[in-house]
């Protein structure tokens, strides 16, 4: 799908976007090739959005068709929700990790912003992907109405984006607690592997949220 | 915004965020975290002593939820000025809208802003909208509180006057139903009310403490700069009843003296504040128990005067007003709107009276939360009603037409009338500290296995019991 907003705000968010799926990329390759404990699931997701909301805000960098990008965010968000449930059927709740923002690590070290955050995130990617290609609102407003008279498309854009946001804030005010963990503050019996950094998997998690964001509103203009 | 957090369901507690305890528990310590330490919130952690700290530390809670809250609504709001409307020249002319039927004084300056701005819209709107989303950050990023709270308050005052026009406040025609007196001056009053004071000991995420321990926040706290915190706190002496404690005395005395009114505005204190009781809401820790009801009472009787002005009472003011917000609302949002418009007719004036008193019965039962905390309790819940069903009724700032700059009034309005909450832990230990020889709750002073100190633990508030843990919080860099 394609978004309409200026040019070169597109190839910003763009950019900003590409940017994060690269970092993301390095994070696996680094992680899996010097054996650091990182968000293997999350980082992979974060590529995958990266990619395709590049996609949609500068249509010259979309590489593969909606309906293949539906199918990934619709198994990702499979994914997201069974961990989700299993993390709430085994203690009852699901731990720090699952809270919306709370970029925390584990004990072993890995990086998560939690499955029900990662979910919503699907469902928002699944919702931009469902828009039509000129967006709901524009659609709606050239037949003489307003975007809200478009359908469901913008009452469930607007809800994804607020909690995306909150996810947001959520996760900034998290930053300045997320430590860098050396190889000595490893405890006896745990990977003496470092992990791969939380503050920039959290700032992943922000700049991906403000985008989407971004992308959700304009479902609406 | 309609935040879910700004919602009926919400329940003023002592920072029941325990699913942050593991993540940040690890953050600081080695190892994995304790089994249960995630059930337990940092606030929950917190072995609070009686009397004002404990307070403090459940009232610093509810101020960072407060600003967080507030960061969202930025955010929300730097987002939405992103739409690709706002970069043309309707933007500008949105603004000189509100220029009509002001009078010279005010028009002038919204004119020549509009003009201003049509001249460059993109840039200005980039910067425009960029602003607003460093500010949501910066709100959210705790270093920057102070500086984005005061940015919250230049930029807030700056948009209701030359771009809101006052909040139509000169026209005769603003009504609190239509969205008076504007959201900007809600969100510059609103970033006052949530100010840090200089010196507080808070719970901020991760800082868990062991009774008899100094506090390990080398952090700041909510809205402290780096390092503020942990400098009262690496003085700990004997804790505040003498038995240890989280608290030092010294950083409680300071909670005290924070809370007579040493935080942006020194008046208003109140007989209760002078003896060293703390204000028991967020807005009276901020500017002091009398000033914030001053605020409450000017606010909402503003409100009062606006819906018994003569073009609102008019018999079909009322209903008109809805049918026009019936064209900016969602389908099923509108047809709520024209039912209620249809409804009222014209009985405008009814309705005007009627609104005004609700107005005024806010406004007088909620100025005092430290007197009577269930009439503040009972008016707060009125106006997050009243904010809620206000800008659903307006579609919220015509959010669904793509050319929405904010949620509207309503978010923000609860938000305000969140800062008035009495808190319960607070009204407890502030009953406590009256007394000191007298403990509020018997539990308060029951010493804990392990704990030498006396308390007001969670459990005597009624919240799950916390786990003593000896993880501190994740260094601060």
């Amino acid at each position: 799908m394609e978004m309409t907003g200026p040019g070169w705000l597109g190839w910003l968010f763009a950019a900003v976007m590409l940017g994060t799926a690269a970092y993301c990329a390095g994070r696996l390759a680094v992680a899996w090739r010097s054996r650091r404990p990182t968000g293997y699931a999350v980082d992979l997701t974060h590529i995958l959005m990266g990619s395709a909301m590049a996609g949609m805000l500068v249509p010259g960098l979309g590489f593969a068709p909606a309906g293949l990008w539906r199918a990934t965010f619709a198994a990702a968000g499979c994914w997201f929700a069974a961990q989700a449930v299993r993390g709430l059927t085994r203690g009852g709740r699901v731990p720090a990790q699952g809270w919306p923002g709370a970029a925390g690590h584990t004990a072993a070290g890995h990086t998560s912003t939690g499955p029900f955050v990662h979910l919503l995130a699907c469902g928002a990617m699944l919702v931009m992907l469902a828009a039509p290609a000129s967006g709901a609102g524009t659609a709606a407003r050239a037949a003489g109405g307003t975007a809200a008279a478009g359908g469901p498309l913008p009452v469930l854009a607007i809800l994804c984006a607020v909690g995306l946001l909150a996810s947001v804030v959520l996760a900034t005010d998290r930053l300045t607690v997320l430590a860098p963990v050396s190889a000595g503050a490893q405890a006896p019996g745990v990977s003496a592997a470092v992990p791969m950094s939380l503050r920039l998997a959290a700032c992943c998690d922000i700049a991906v949220g403000v985008t989407m964001g971004y992308l959700l509103i304009l479902m609406i203009a | 915004m309609s935040h879910p957090a700004l919602t009926a369901r919400w329940r003023w507690r002592p920072a029941r965020v325990g699913r942050f305890g593991a993540a940040h528990a690890a953050a600081g310590s080695p190892g994995p975290a304790p089994a249960g330490a995630a059930d337990a919130g940092p606030a929950e952690a917190v072995d609070a002593p009686a009397g004002a700290a404990g307070a403090g530390v459940a009232a610093l809670d509810a101020r960072r939820r407060l600003q967080l809250l507030l960061a969202g609504l930025w955010l929300l709001d730097g987002v939405l000025q992103l739409q690709s409307v706002m970069f043309t020249r309707q933007f500008p002319a949105m603004l000189a809208e509100s220029a009509a039927g002001q009078p010279g004084v005010v028009a002038a300056p919204v004119t020549w802003a509009a003009r201003l701005i049509a001249g460059h819209p993109a840039p200005a709107n980039a910067a425009f909208a960029a602003l607003q989303i460093a500010l949501g950050l910066g709100l959210a990023w705790r270093p920057a509180v102070r500086p984005a709270l005061a940015g919250s308050v230049l930029w807030g005052l700056a948009v209701w006057w030359l771009g809101e026009g006052l909040g139509g406040l000169f026209t005769g025609t603003a009504s609190p139903a239509g969205g008076a007196p504007g959201a900007a001056l809600l969100y510059a009053v609103t970033a006052v009310l949530l100010w840090p004071p200089r010196t507080e000991v808070s719970s901020p995420p991760g800082a868990w403490v062991t009774p008899g321990q100094p506090v390990q926040a080398r952090h700041g706290g909510a809205g402290n700069q780096p390092g503020a915190a942990s400098r009262s706190d690496a003085e700990s002496g004997p804790g505040l009843t003498g038995q240890g404690g989280a608290v030092s005395q010294r950083a409680a005395s300071r909670l005290t003296g924070m809370a007579r009114g040493r935080g942006m505005a020194g008046g208003g204190r109140s007989a209760a504040e002078r003896q060293g009781r703390p204000a028991p809401f967020v807005a009276g820790q901020a500017i002091g128990v009398r000033a914030a009801a001053v605020v409450w009472l000017v606010l909402w009787g503003v409100l009062a005067a606006l819906a018994l002005q003569p073009a609102v009472r008019a018999p079909h003011a009322f209903g008109g007003l809805l049918a026009d917000l019936a064209g900016d609302a969602p389908g099923w949002l509108s047809r709520a709107d024209q039912e209620a418009s249809a409804a009222l007719g014209g009985h405008g004036l009814v309705a005007s009276v009627l609104l005004a008193v609700l107005m005024a019965a806010i406004g007088v039962a909620g100025c005092r939360p430290d007197r009577a905390p269930a009439a503040a309790r009972a008016a707060v819940a009125a106006a997050i009603v009243f904010g809620l069903v206000t800008a659903a009724a307006g579609g919220f700032g015509e959010l669904f037409t793509g050319m929405a700059t904010d949620p509207g009034t309503g978010p923000i309005l609860a938000l305000f009338a969140l800062a008035y909450w009495p808190s319960r832990l607070a009204l407890t230990a502030s009953a406590g500290s009256a007394d000191p020889a007298e403990p509020a709750d018997p539990s308060a002073t029951r010493a804990r296995p392990g704990s030498s100190g006396s308390s007001v633990t969670p459990a005597s508030l009624g919240a799950p019991g916390p786990r003593a843990t000896a993880e501190g919080a994740g260094p601060w860099r």
